[in-house]
């Protein structure tokens, strides 16, 4: 245990029992900026004592997400249930003690305003309880301490998880540390419960904590309409015979089966269950396998266990998109639940996402390759942070396959090979932060197997070399390219990347963050080609120079977003000027100097 | 932790500052193993604002947890200085990564070669283009075998004195004369006219130390100007000095004499000494950034 770790016990109120602690470990995460094993930018930092705050700046001693702003990605096709659900990023963080959490002050050092949801995992209950709940907001550039209102609980804990929607934003976040303070727990404090024991989950706890509140505007129609116009609708469709006024007052259950299957059609999953426990006609039609043809649990992950999951198993007969994400936490769901629920129900998936899913291991994955014939989008994202051993091979077993999104999933260059060599149909690949790949090998399987490839993300892989950049000319349908962080060793790129340019026209997303070798030429070689570019990521280029820039913005029209970070030989006055002129958005973000 | 660390800029000028954020004292009990240490030195131009940490184009760090006391010294090479980039920044932020490296779960006490390399890595993975090269010296104590881990790139270095002896001293890793392995991160372009050496040719030692060994860390202007008897007849006076006041005495005079060898044009320096070996015919001290470590082991 380290001093910045530890915690700093104040005496306030002459309360010896209230204890104020910085996060101590890291369990998880969604995405940051750095890569593994590698301090900058990555989410360790948000271990410790705050080592930047009150200053602000874009600090490679935070966290930082890989993100920003609205997801544009619409390559990801699995839709919400609902659509007022964004993606929500995350970080899970241990202390040092158990404490009843009475308050938490989270350093926020770059664009604060992204904390949207805190929840801690209550050692005595076995579940996880939500603090603090709100949408983002938009607050002052500068940096605060941010210390949200919680909710009273009395249970103690000592793991948090913090999620943040950088929707609003328009740069990275920087988190700088998260300080815990709350009550001693006057009694005996249990030892931590082992990740992997298998903790059974109540069907009734679930059930209370499910309120029937669609969060569907559709389903506010649903509910007026439930309140007003229902009688007069059941009388419209023939119920008007004096015989039936008799024996009762109309009742929703009234209604033929079909409509009342059309309204539970709009419902979440919540309220489908809840519906499921009114009456015997209502479960009969809302366990209808129709109704759960697209499945995200994504947004539940705290309240999926094994009953529910078993239960989900008998009404998904006819699942084709299920989202797992996140869920599985401290043995919650189990491979073994995930396996029997493929063995009866993965023929029909088209999409599978399980991303951070902490159930997953390879025997997971050996299903999946057996069993999910029919998949077209699969995603493992953060498979990495979850498990050591991994066998990816059987996923080549797959053959339809046209969205694969293996980030930070630790997927090794001759599985990945066997993958794309037995699914030519690919579209887009994401590959973002997996160093084990000799991504040089990669991009020539590519250019042999993936002719129709759309999208290639390379983000941190670091080992793209000129010699990939050549190979990888021979595609022809690029239009999403990151290679942010690679060809790092490489001085002089300009023949392969014109090569690539010339041969993809379609180009519209360009991330070349930290690309060092990128040279004025090769700027020029850009504006002279690349005219349909909507996003350039130049973040950190030393070659760059002010007449590049301005040939680019003249020649590339589509132009939205353009990030000119520590771009150093650059005029900011010139830029801002620019950047009206062209009406395009150019990102800058500079650290105060310190050396 | 008794290790304070006092700064000297000037003669007249002493900065004494002492770090509560190294470590609670609840971590390490007195009988573990530890450095009391101090540090003194002098930019080249002293008319430079002064940053903890640095001394001109120099850099150092003195870090510990419960593990290990870890002590570094970076110098930059000033060659770049015509390239537009601030030599000082590169060793600076290696020096300032070592010790939040030395901070993080992972860090191995018995590897200074892979603090170097982490180090390093996290240099490439900086938004902000780091560029210039730099030569570093690491040195780890490991609290639990009581063993010294050293890494050494280029001409810092450093010495370690028992019973009026030198027990242990770094080689100088150099090219050709006057240029010594260095770590780098050239500007794009400049790759092949740029040595660079990797972390993993760095020099590395591992031993046992005794209570009372004076151990003295370094740059090359201390080592290119003050010879090295004059530095062991310094450094005998202070074996198993455990007050680090009169630790900083010695260091501060370590220091003073190599700024004032280092302007006597008619002393004969080891630099000059080396040069002539070399065929090149000078005499006199070399002006150059200075940084002096000095701890004594306490066990």
């Amino acid at each position: 245990m380290f001093s910045n770790n530890t915690k700093c016990s104040t005496s306030e109120d002459d309360d010896a029992s209230i204890i104020s602690q910085y996060a101590q470990d890291l369990l998880d995460y969604s995405s940051c900026y750095g890569s593994h094993g590698s301090l900058s930018y990555s989410a360790v930092n948000i271990c410790g004592r705050p080592c930047k705050y009150p200053s602000y700046g874009d600090f490679a001693e935070c966290f930082s997400l890989r993100h920003y702003g609205p997801r544009t990605d619409n390559e990801y096709s699995v839709k919400d249930i609902h659509d007022k659900i964004t993606f929500h990023d995350f970080v899970v963080i241990q202390f040092e003690n158990f404490v009843v959490p009475r308050e938490i002050t989270i350093f926020e050092t770059y664009n604060p305003g992204a904390v949207v949801k805190i929840l801690a995992y209550m050692w005595n209950d076995k579940r996880w309880e939500v603090l603090y709940e709100e949408q983002p907001m938009l607050v002052e550039k500068k940096s605060r301490a941010f210390c949200p209102k919680l909710k009273k609980v009395n249970a103690m804990t000592r793991v948090l998880r913090i999620e943040f929607d950088c929707s609003l934003l328009d740069y990275y976040i920087g988190i700088d540390s998260v300080l815990l303070t709350g009550l001693k727990p006057s009694t005996l404090i249990p030892q931590p419960v082992t990740e992997s024991k298998f903790i059974m989950g109540l069907i009734q706890q679930k059930l209370d904590n499910v309120n029937f509140r669609p969060q569907l505007t559709a389903s506010d129609a649903i509910e007026e309409f439930l309140k007003n116009d229902l009688n007069k609708f059941i009388e419209n469709v023939g119920f008007t015979d004096s015989a039936v006024q008799i024996r009762r007052e109309k009742a929703i259950s009234d209604m033929p089966d079909e409509v009342i299957f059309k309204i539970m059609s709009f419902l979440d999953l919540k309220s489908l269950y809840n519906c499921s426990r009114v009456s015997k006609k209502f479960h009969q039609i809302a366990k209808d396998p129709l109704l759960y043809t697209e499945v995200n649990l994504r947004v539940y992950w705290y309240r999926v266990n094994t009953i529910l999951f078993s239960s989900l198993q008998e009404r998904c007969k006819l699942i084709r998109k299920l989202d797992l994400s996140s869920c599985g936490y401290y043995g919650s769901v189990t491979a073994e639940d995930f396996i029997k629920f493929l063995r009866a129900n993965g023929r029909s998936l088209t999409h599978l996402r399980l991303n951070s899913s902490q159930f997953l291991n390879s025997f997971c994955l050996q299903q999946i390759g057996f069993k999910c014939e029919n998949l077209i989008e699969l995603s493992l994202q953060n498979y990495a942070n979850i498990s050591e051993e991994r066998e990816f091979r059987p996923l080549s077993l797959l053959t339809r396959l046209e969205t694969v999104d293996l980030s930070r999933s630790g997927i090794d260059t001759f599985a990945l090979v066997t993958l794309m060599k037995s699914n030519k149909n690919l579209l887009h690949m994401y590959l973002a932060f997996n160093q084990q790949l000799s991504v040089d090998q990669i991009c020539l399987h590519i250019s042999i197997d993936l002719p129709r490839l759309r999208t290639l993300d390379l983000w941190k892989c670091h080992g793209l070399t000129t010699a990939g950049l050549r190979v990888l000319a021979r595609c022809e349908n690029l239009e999403v390219c990151d290679f942010g962080w690679n060809l790092r060793e490489e001085s002089i790129i300009t023949d392969p990347f014109k090569n690539l340019i010339q041969n993809n026209p379609r180009i519209r997303k360009f991330v070349l963050a930290a690309v060092r070798g990128i040279a004025e030429r090769d700027l020029l070689n850009i504006a002279a080609l690349c005219t349909n570019l909507e996003y350039l990521d130049l973040m950190g280029i030393v070659g760059i120079t002010s007449e590049a820039v301005h040939k680019i913005l003249q020649s590339c029209n589509r132009l939205k977003v353009i990030d000119l970070s520590f771009c150093e030989n650059l005029d900011d006055v010139t830029l801002f000027q620019w950047a009206n002129e062209f009406n395009v958005c150019i990102k800058r973000s500079e650290v105060p100097s310190e050396f | 932790m008794q290790s304070s660390i006092i700064t000297v800029r000037a003669l007249s000028r002493i900065i004494k500052n002492k770090f509560s954020t190294f470590l609670d004292p609840a971590i390490h009990n007195s009988s573990q193993p530890h450095f009391v240490s101090v540090v003194v030195g002098f930019p080249k131009c002293l008319s430079n604002k002064y940053k903890i940490g640095k001394f001109g184009d120099d850099a150092w760090f003195t870090s510990s947890n419960s593990q290990a006391d870890v002590i570094g010294v970076a110098d930059g090479v000033g060659g770049w200085t015509r390239y537009g980039i601030d030599a000082g920044e590169f060793s600076s932020f290696l020096m300032r990564t070592c010790e939040r490296l030395v901070q993080n779960n992972n860090f191995n006490p018995n590897q200074p070669v892979n603090l170097l390399s982490s180090s390093y890595k996290e240099l490439l993975d900086h938004k902000k283009p780091i560029l210039g090269s730099s030569t570093a010296c690491v040195l780890i104590l490991n609290r639990e075998t009581g063993l010294l881990h050293t890494a050494n790139i280029g001409d810092s270095g450093f010495m370690v004195v028992r019973h009026g002896e030198i027990v242990h001293r770094s080689e100088e890793q150099q090219h050709y004369f006057n240029t010594p392995f260095q770590l780098s991160l050239p500007p794009p372009g400049n790759a092949n006219r740029v040595l660079s050496d990797s972390p993993e040719s760095a020099d590395t030692y591992s031993f046992p130390v005794k209570d009372g060994d004076v151990i003295l860390v370094a740059t090359d202007g201390v080592f290119d100007n003050v010879p090295k008897d004059l530095l062991l007849e310094t450094l005998k006076g202070v074996e198993g000095e455990k007050d680090a006041v009169k630790l900083q005495m010695t260091a501060n005079s370590i220091a003073l004499m190599a700024r004032s060898l280092s302007f006597d044009s008619n002393f004969m320096s080891p630099f000059a000494i080396n040069a002539r070996k070399n065929n090149i015919h000078t005499i006199g001290g070399k002006p150059d950034d200075i940084t002096v470590v000095l701890a004594t082991v306490n066990l």
